[in-house]
């Protein structure tokens, strides 16, 4: 069964350790996934940016808190929750501003919060149009 | 680990020039783009002022590496000289067009 397929929410956890080598894990499955929703070329390569972009956010601080994303799919789309556990450290609390044009350019909707309790995000993408 | 694939991001010296054309292939992300980082570093300290990056393998590109691609042809321009990205895979391109850097970073398809 294909995620294509799945009547009900389907859901897939990722979590990798915090270090920017593991961000290809990511994008990896974001693709996978998409692919398999049937995105097409263009939308799956804009998903792999967006997630990279984000969970990037995630990557620097000190100690070794897993990040944690989960992929949702949504009827033809991909709903994805990303979050680090741990107080953020200062100047991690926003995307650069090149990487806000690409991230809001690529998704259809996006989110990043950062408080004492962690660092989390939450992109979603449309699916194909029936 | 993931980094141990030897095909993450490669990075080879095609000619002296000019212009010094280097071929960039793989994936630029936070991981590998201080790697480029300090290739063209080391070119422009090594004299080049007319650079081309061949992009025609880069496979992923994220706003790392367009800040590294960036900051080389901010350098090169106040020394004099250029920096040229030959070839971008259509994905690369479009992320070149959205964040609108066509200036700074000319293309040129071969």
């Amino acid at each position: 069964m294909t995620p294509a397929e799945q009547t009900g929410p389907a859901t897939v956890e990722v979590a990798i350790p915090p270090a920017s080598a593991f961000l290809r894990l990511l994008r990896l499955s974001a693709s996978s996934l998409a692919t398999d929703l049937d995105f097409d070329v263009e939308d799956v390569e804009d998903l792999r940016v967006a997630v990279d972009e984000l969970a990037a956010l995630l990557v620097p601080g000190p100690g070794d808190e897993p990040i944690r994303v989960r992929f949702t799919v949504e009827g033809p789309g991909l709903l994805i929750e990303g979050e680090r556990a741990g107080p953020p450290p200062a100047g991690a609390t926003a995307l650069h501003p090149i990487a806000r044009e690409l991230v809001a350019a690529f998704a259809d909707e996006h989110r990043y919060e950062a408080d004492d309790h962690g660092r989390r995000f939450l992109l979603r993408k449309a699916g194909p149009t029936p | 680990m993931p980094d141990s694939s030897p095909t993450r991001l490669t990075i080879s010296d095609d000619g002296p020039g000019p212009p010094a054309v280097v071929v960039v292939a793989g994936e630029l992300d936070p991981h590998t783009a201080p790697d480029l980082a300090a290739h063209l570093e080391a070119l422009v300290d090594g004299g080049a002022r007319s650079v081309e990056l061949d992009l025609g393998g880069l496979r992923f590109m994220d706003s790392s590496g367009l800040r590294v691609l960036l900051a080389a042809a901010e350098r090169l321009a106040g020394a004099g000289g250029s920096l040229v990205l030959r070839d971008p895979a259509p994905a690369v391109r479009r992320l070149l067009d959205i964040a609108g850097v066509g200036d700074a970073l000319p293309v040129r398809q071969t």
